[in-house]
């Protein structure tokens, strides 16, 4: 693994107005609360206060970011799925797993594989946190969330990533998540789209 | 064991460094409270034990046990080791597991593989992180559930207009 990812994160480019309140980041936390020794994925960037966020929640909580995988495959023009390769976990490990807004930067194929393989990885009632950005504000740089405030989501742009996004309709995503069940999802004031999924 | 004295530089206490004719002499039960520090230059393998704190800032390879001390790999350091202490700050690289009693610090040019174990943790933003972290926390009861079993996944429509409530 490359330093890479070092200088991805500008903390200082907060998108300080378009924060929500994540309703969806509310839920997990109450079932994770329900859940003896939860273990949880977070395939998110590396923000501290994330890692805070969830490791006090979690028994455990593995730390895998998908994001500058990603961005390695694609700076070495390798196929996008050669990522998954760091997603070895075994069968119905997790009872939640962050996947945040990780679809938005695969296309529909890759998108799918990486859904049968959470599936996969998820306990069976297991929990998913999907956020898709806002279809008609295309944000121009990869943006990732950070927790602050409680359950607050704050933007926060990757600007040193190669990462092209892919903004879907709530149709296709809900087709590229079908092996799971949707339990709720809201559209928040900055159009942010949240979902929360659970394995039958 | 290696004999860390001969391989490293020695932070000395202040008091030491004041008047070298008259010498504070340490009871050995109670030795002065520096800091060993492995330099850029230098390549360990093998096991480290002590009763100070460590600062590593070149390679080391194999286990280090310093149960109540603070152990700091600095931003040059590469370290493949299990290592035990009560506080421990990676700015390095780092594959291995940390056992803390205390806490672990990540900073923003860390790139760590392996698994933590603390009692609290804190992470700058932007460090590479392929972890597992399990911090102590308190016995808690499952909360049962009321009702509607949770598991129970309570489908929303997304084409149905949303309630004003379910905005942020």
């Amino acid at each position: 693994m490359s330093n890479a990812s070092h200088a991805l994160i500008d903390p200082g480019q907060a998108f300080e107005e378009s924060f929500h309140e994540s309703r969806v980041l509310r839920l997990f936390s109450e079932r994770l609360n329900q859940c003896q020794a939860p273990l949880v994925l977070d395939m998110g960037p590396t923000f501290g206060n994330n890692i805070h966020f969830f490791a006090t929640k979690a028994k455990k909580l593995f730390i895998c970011d998908m994001f500058v995988h990603l961005d390695e495959m694609s700076r070495s023009r390798l196929p996008a799925k050669k990522a998954f390769q760091y997603l070895v976990f075994p069968p119905g490990h997790f009872d939640g797993i962050l996947l945040w807004n990780l679809i938005d930067y695969l296309d529909t194929g890759n998108a799918s594989e990486l859904v049968r393989l959470v599936y996969k990885i998820t306990k069976p009632r297991g929990m998913v946190v999907l956020l898709a950005q806002d279809l008609h504000k295309p944000s121009g740089v990869p943006i990732a969330f950070s927790i602050r405030d409680e359950c607050r989501l704050y933007p926060q742009p990757l600007s040193a990533l190669d990462l092209p996004a892919k903004y879907r309709q709530t149709r296709e995503i809900l087709d590229i998540m079908n092996p799971f069940a949707l339990v709720k999802s809201f559209i928040c004031r900055n159009g942010v789209r949240e979902y929360l999924f659970a394995r039958p | 064991m290696l004999n860390m004295r001969k391989m490293m530089k020695q932070e000395d206490s202040p008091e030491q460094k004041t008047d070298p004719s008259h010498p504070i002499v340490t009871p050995a039960a109670e030795p002065a409270e520096g800091k060993t520090i492995i330099g850029e230059k230098i390549t360990i393998e093998g096991d480290i034990r002590g009763q100070e704190n460590l600062v590593i800032e070149g390679s080391m390879k194999g286990k280090i046990e310093l149960e109540k001390h603070q152990v700091k790999v600095g931003p040059k350091g590469r370290v493949e080791a299990q290592i035990l202490a009560e506080n421990v700050t990676i700015s390095g690289h780092l594959v291995g597991n940390i056992y803390a009693s205390g806490k672990v610090r990540i900073t923003k040019e860390a790139n760590f593989s392996g698994e933590i174990k603390a009692k609290s943790i804190s992470v700058e933003d932007g460090a590479y992180l392929k972890a597992i972290i399990e911090l102590e926390r308190e016995t808690k009861k499952v909360i049962p559930t009321i009702g509607k079993a949770t598991s129970e996944p309570e489908k929303i429509h997304m084409n149905q207009p949303m309630a004003a409530g379910k905005k942020n």
